[in-house]
């Protein structure tokens, strides 16, 4: 792709309104740039916050006993723990990361909706105050794990409403997000960009807002039955008014399993950005990922009750779901192909991007190889309820989607900020994070394998010794993120100025690349010519 | 194109009202739908 007139438009971009100041440039931001700013700080808030809760938790089962908490509130804060990271760290991380970028790939001025905007990203505190919130209330919080499963879940205290509420909130939050994403990708590309000329970032997000809109309102539905179980007198999932519990579990799961791909292809889309530029080669089978991408986001709609194979189901659904299962493996082996042939005789440096970009290829693929012996039913039967589940969608979720996160940000936050950043620091975040998270997570495998339950605050001695390494590296991998905060807090206050391209002689593909670092408040209000 | 032209912005405000429209129909159906199973 080439662009006509990339100085032209920059030049013009930094000539006219600057950005208002004070509180109200947050309160009543509708511009892209800072949304996006607030939803990655928001993001970044959140995953300290959800990780003093797994501190917490790997304290308490450093050894066997009763430490340090009460059973009760040990399943407060893993309840709490995964709704935070997943609702409050990694959807808003990636929405943020999509309102920085989207507009910026394709050449728009703003997103297509700016005050939904602004309202999708300010419902998110007053969802997480809320959820916090309950924490504090007679009986405390939620206990019932992220799931909700009834009856269970339905025997909170004052809690349930709190936590059904802050749900919708964040239900409606990303619907909103995903209604933005799609049509702005629809109605704003700049003339001359055609879907199969588009970034594969925005690319992976506009299958995700597809998702998106399918199956957040499905959880709302879900939480709202729940509600209407434990205050109205209907019987939904209670099997004395001829409910079924199970249901509960097959409608939490329709949205369950889409929401994984939710966390994990906008990641696809970043790892298909940074390799490109530090091989300093075209993407190898570009089409082929849009299209990989596409059958997962289809593939995820059809799996869910892989899930459940321990709750029991017929044989010919046990192998519908099996297979639909593996079939995933199909176009994720796609992708994991293109990117080692990306990088094949490519011209490889390693700055901190691309190191996250390679660990993520590497440490995904462990959450995926575990993912389809999960897949497996009478396999899953072993391993249902252990800390090998623990342990895959950990491998999933954290040397995946957040070290997909962390990469994105090392990629452009000299675009966002103007300024270089420690290099010698981030190169240091990542090695420590890299060891450490396979230190917390790989003996979790071990664990699981050998029978120990999860959800729990006590186990068994022999448990003992692999627990301890394990809470050893979640310690140190937990006080590593201090210094992703320290090299983002350097760098937005100052540093060696950032060029335009920002990664010089990588020549990196892409709109973004075009303008200004720091990107100018106001970018592309003339489209710019693509050839 | 320009995002203020009126054909643009018909678009946009088609696009999100369809969309939210989808939304609901997934929140609002699958109620249905498990109403209807729960009494059955």
């Amino acid at each position: 792709m080439a662009y006509a007139n990339a100085s032209e438009h920059a030049h013009h971009d930094t000539d006219h309104n600057q950005p208002p100041t004070g509180i109200k440039r947050w309160l009543f931001a509708t511009n892209h740039k800072d949304i996006g700013t607030m939803y990655l700080l928001f993001s970044l808030t959140m995953f300290f916050v959800g990780g003093t809760m797994a501190m917490m938790i790997r304290a308490e089962l450093f050894q066997p006993g009763l430490q340090l908490f009460d059973p009760v509130f040990f399943n407060q804060l893993t309840t709490n723990h995964g709704l935070i990271m997943i609702f409050g760290a990694i959807m808003p991380a990636f929405v943020g990361l999509a309102n920085w970028m989207i507009p910026l790939q394709i050449g728009a001025p703003d997103m297509a909706l700016p005050r939904m905007n602004n309202l999708s990203f300010w419902i998110l505190p007053f969802a997480f105050t809320l959820l916090l919130g309950s924490l504090f209330v007679p009986g405390g919080a939620s206990a019932g794990g992220w799931t909700m499963y009834p009856p269970l879940s339905l025997q909170a205290g004052d809690s349930f409403p709190m936590l059904i509420f802050a749900i919708h909130l964040m239900g409606a939050s990303s619907i909103m997000g995903a209604i933005n994403v799609i049509v702005t990708i629809m109605n704003m590309r700049a003339p001359g960009m055609n879907l199969l000329k588009m970034p594969l970032f925005t690319w992976s997000w506009l299958i995700t807002a597809y998702l998106l809109i399918a199956v957040m309102p499905v959880l709302a539905g879900a939480v709202t039955m729940l509600l209407t179980d434990h205050f109205f007198g209907t019987s939904f999932f209670n099997p004395a008014g001829g409910g079924d519990p199970v249901m509960f579990e097959h409608v939490f799961w329709f949205f369950g399993h889409p929401e994984v791909y939710i966390m994990i292809l906008p990641a696809f889309g970043i790892i298909s950005e940074i390799l490109p530029t530090f091989s300093r080669k075209p993407l190898f089978g570009a089409t082929s990922m849009i299209y990989a991408i596409a059958s997962i986001g289809f593939l995820s709609f059809i799996v869910w009750a892989h899930h459940m194979f321990a709750d029991g189901m017929p044989v010919a659904a046990q192998l519908f779901y099996m297979m639909t299962t593996m079939l995933i493996a199909v176009p994720t082996g796609v992708k994991i192909f293109n990117w080692t042939a990306t990088m094949w005789r490519g011209s490889l440096t390693f700055e901190p991007p691309m190191l996250f970009a390679i660990a993520f290829m590497f440490l995904f693929s462990i959450g995926g190889f575990s993912g389809v012996m999960l897949a497996i039913v009478p396999a899953d039967f072993q391993y249902n309820q252990t800390y090998f589940v623990v342990a895959h969608f950990h491998y999933v979720l954290v040397p995946g989607s957040l070290f997909a996160i962390m990469g994105a940000v090392y990629y452009w936050l000299p675009k966002w900020t103007g300024h270089m950043y420690n290099m010698t620091l981030a190169k240091t975040h990542f090695w420590l994070s890299a060891i450490f998270v396979n230190v917390l997570f790989f003996p979790q495998h071990f664990l699981g394998l050998a029978g120990m339950p999860r959800r729990i605050p006590d186990y068994a001695v022999q448990f003992t010794d692999w627990n301890m390494v394990s809470s050893i590296g979640g310690f140190s991998f937990g006080l590593s993120q201090i210094l992703f905060a320290i090299v983002i807090i350097q760098c937005i206050r100052g540093g060696k100025k950032a060029t335009a391209e920002v990664w010089e002689g990588t020549h990196p593909t892409g709109l973004e690349w075009t303008i200004p670092s720091p990107a100018p408040f106001h970018s592309f209000s003339t489209a710019p010519d693509i050839k | 194109m320009s995002v203020t032209e009126p054909p643009v912005k018909r678009r946009i405000r088609n696009g999100a009202v369809g969309l939210t429209a989808l939304a609901l129909v997934f929140y609002f159906g699958f109620i249905a739908f498990y109403f209807y199973r729960s009494r059955h």
